[in-house]
């Protein structure tokens, strides 16, 4: 989600811009969920946008279901229609009368409901700012306030004067948590979610300011599912994912529907955990591999090795114990032996000769590397075996040469310190025949010294079969 | 995880992805491990090419499947389709190419919208190239979001292990992890009758006379 500010338009895997010196990278650390700032939008956008009324009709019973299935849209009159700016007492008003219905509605079931108590707070909270608002604010909005409020008149006349707007903007506390800012409400969705948003903040209208400016619906949002979690935990994890959503996208100050189907049912919603873009995606994943955990290896140490003689330490018994670890990601295993002893293969044998150098193997008409590293000759140490060549690269310790030497190899010399002969590798599983490889030292000192102890020990087989006719009498030479 | 035609392994094994852009030395890197070859042609991959690798280690042996994808986008194939069940990733750049790393952070996106929290190492390769591009001071990428970074070279081994070593401890959460020499087993008795010895003293004579790649001489230390 932090990359999303590399460019996020511009097709995949194609810059937009060459970096260098004097012009870095941007720091993707910079604060990513920038907020914006409070800030009243001017008259001419006011006008654009259209503003919708909410009432509750009736208290919730029901302390499971919804708590906004309580709240109506109500149409808005042609006022908002024709873009004029509706005043703020009216819907204040609205407001206060619809609560005052309900409180004493649900009063009446206080006794029996424990949780009505939720909205009942609400309702009374929301009263009273409205009678704070009402009291402080200036004379004509109260009075008109007190006017409406007395005819209980749930729809406005479309016809109010443009500077009431902007004075009951100001007005701020207890007058805007019932008056719906859309912008260019096209979808229904957004309506509805506005709505919501917007009833849910009653419950704390008295910690609001300004809720009724444009461009800040996002922040609300965000404040309401922090202050409000003693409602709903749905409606929370909705409007917090609602607002990563906002914030992966940049769009703090769009109140277009990104959380179109969020809030509408009960909470329950199916698609919640899938709404998102995937960073927020902790409801589900595709595989159990992918969780890790430092906590949790996932594959145990073998604990071969330790009564098997050497001979046994290949491919046929490692890890016998543990086939299904391979991809259980979720299954600690713990180390039973955590530093033993590594079979080498090289137990009984004894190097005689080492040095660094590289391995080329010749193919095709051509030398290509096989890796660098430590050349061993190994001589047996009981005798019975044959010398050997071992050889693993550096780094990763793979095997790259492992060949019996044999009566009749031949060292050529070659340039650049190199010698080439002729062996069976088996290094891998399948079985290689004859091939020619080349070794390549730091300078021929070290060569003249590696030919040396191949002569001296490619004959010395002691007391077994001979495998060749042509290879005991070199060995009796030697 | 598998492929259909893949051996299953009765040790553990890992989907291994290796990303980054064309040319930053993927394949290279894949290759070399493979068979200790560096290869200095310039092949691109088509789609997604998939190596088992083998390590020992202290803790017993390990495969991680390496599933070399395309860098370049006109050969993608699937693309992100290939991270799924992706245990553990390789991002590499080009030291020498400065728009390699930048476009890590696409990467490391792609990758982290499949694979959540996979361990990810990210490879600045060919570090062995007297006048790189991006120094060692300008990556900065990894630390902002907790990946390891590695300057690599495939040309001359430097670090080449470590990506897998990080990994594989990542992966068994034993911090001590390390890699073992591989076993040499006994190797066959080198039998050979006369034809053939003949054939490979042909052979040996045109071998001994083509010379030996003479361009890693300062690395044999």
């Amino acid at each position: 989600m932090a990359d999303e500010d590399h460019a996020p338009t511009s097709r995949k895997r194609v810059a937009g811009t060459q970096i260098n010196k004097d012009n870095p990278e941007p720091d993707d650390d910079s604060p990513e969920q920038d907020m914006g700032t409070f800030k009243k939008a001017s008259e001419e956008v006011m006008a654009t946008r259209r503003i919708v009324k909410v009432r509750r009709q009736q208290p919730s019973s029901a302390p499971s279901s919804n708590p906004f299935s309580a709240i109506r849209f109500t149409p808005s009159d042609t006022s908002a229609q024709a873009a004029i700016p509706v005043s703020e007492p009216q819907p204040s008003d609205i407001m206060t009368a619809n609560v005052k219905d309900s409180c004493s509605s649900e009063k009446a079931d206080e006794g029996s409901n424990g949780s009505g108590k939720d909205a009942l707070s609400v309702a009374d909270k929301s009263a009273g700012s409205s009678e704070v608002a009402e009291t402080e604010k200036d004379e004509t909005a109260v009075k008109e306030s007190d006017e409406k409020t007395k005819s209980s008149d749930p729809t406005e006349p479309p016809s109010q004067p443009v500077e009431t707007t902007d004075k009951a903007k100001d007005m701020g506390d207890g007058s805007g948590e019932d008056k719906v800012v859309v912008r260019e409400a096209e979808e229904d969705n957004s309506k509805a979610s506005d709505i919501e948003d917007k009833t849910a903040k009653e419950g704390n209208a008295e910690e609001k300011n300004g809720v009724n400016e444009a461009g800040a619906e996002d922040k609300i949002r965000k404040g309401d599912a922090e202050k409000k979690d003693g409602d709903e935990s749905e409606t929370k994890d909705g409007s917090s994912e609602e607002q990563k959503d906002a914030d992966n996208k940049g769009q703090s100050s769009s109140p277009t529907p990104l959380f179109s189907f969020k809030n509408l049912s009960s909470g329950q919603n199916a698609f919640t955990g899938l709404a998102g873009t995937g960073f927020s995606g902790s409801s589900f994943s595709f595989g159990s591999g992918s969780k890790e955990s430092s906590s949790a290896p996932l594959f145990g140490l073998k604990t071969d090795g330790s009564s098997f003689p050497s001979f046994n330490i290949g491919a046929s018994n490692n890890g016998s114990s543990a086939p299904a670890l391979a991809t259980s990601a979720e299954a600690p295993k713990k180390f039973a032996m955590p530093d033993g002893p590594v079979e080498t293969g090289e137990e009984n044998e004894k190097a005689i000769f080492t040095a660094d150098s590289a391995l080329y193997e010749y193919l095709d008409g051509g030398w290509k590397e096989r890796g660098k590293g430590e050349l061993k000759l190994n001589i047996p140490v009981s005798g019975g075996e044959r010398s050997r060549l071992v050889m693993r690269a550096k780094g990763n310790y793979r095997l790259i040469l492992n060949a019996s030497l044999y009566e009749d190899m031949s060292l050529k010399d070659m340039d650049k310190k190199g010698v080439t002969f002729a062996c069976m590798n088996s290094i891998g599983d399948l079985q290689s025949g004859l091939a020619t490889f080349a070794l390549k030292f730091r300078d021929t000192g070290i060569r003249e010294e590696f030919k040396a102890a191949v002569e001296t020990h490619k004959g010395k087989k002691v007391a077994d079969t001979l495998k060749t006719p042509e290879n005991s009498p070199k060995a009796l030479d030697d | 995880m598998a492929l259909p035609n893949q051996q299953t392994v009765d040790y553990p094994s890992f989907k291994l992805v290796i990303v980054g852009d064309g040319g930053t030395g993927k394949t290279t890197f894949v290759k070399r491990h493979l068979t200790g070859e560096f290869e200095k042609k310039y092949e691109p991959t088509i789609g997604v090419e998939v190596h088992p690798l083998d390590f020992f280690t202290n803790c017993g042996k390990i495969r991680f499947y390496c599933w070399d994808t395309a860098g370049q986008e006109k050969f993608g194939g699937l693309r992100d389709g290939y991270y799924i069940h992706g245990q553990c990733a390789i991002i590499m750049f080009d030291v020498t190419s400065r728009l390699t790393y930048k476009n890590v952070p696409t990467w490391h996106r792609d990758l982290c919208r499949v694979c959540e929290s996979i361990p990810i190492v990210l490879c600045g390769n060919k570090v062995d190239v007297k006048n790189r591009q991006v120094k060692a001071k300008q990556v900065t990428f990894h630390r902002k979001k907790n990946l390891q970074y590695y300057e690599v070279s495939a040309k001359s081994n430097y670090n080449f292990e470590k990506p897998f070593l990080y990994l594989a401890r990542k992966l068994a959460g034993d911090g001590n992890l390390h890699f073992v020499a591989t076993p040499a087993l006994a190797p066959p008795d080198v039998t050979i009758d006369l034809a053939a010895q003949q054939q490979h003293e042909a052979e040996l004579a045109a071998a001994a006379a083509q010379p030996l790649p003479d361009d890693d001489d300062d690395l044999i230390e």
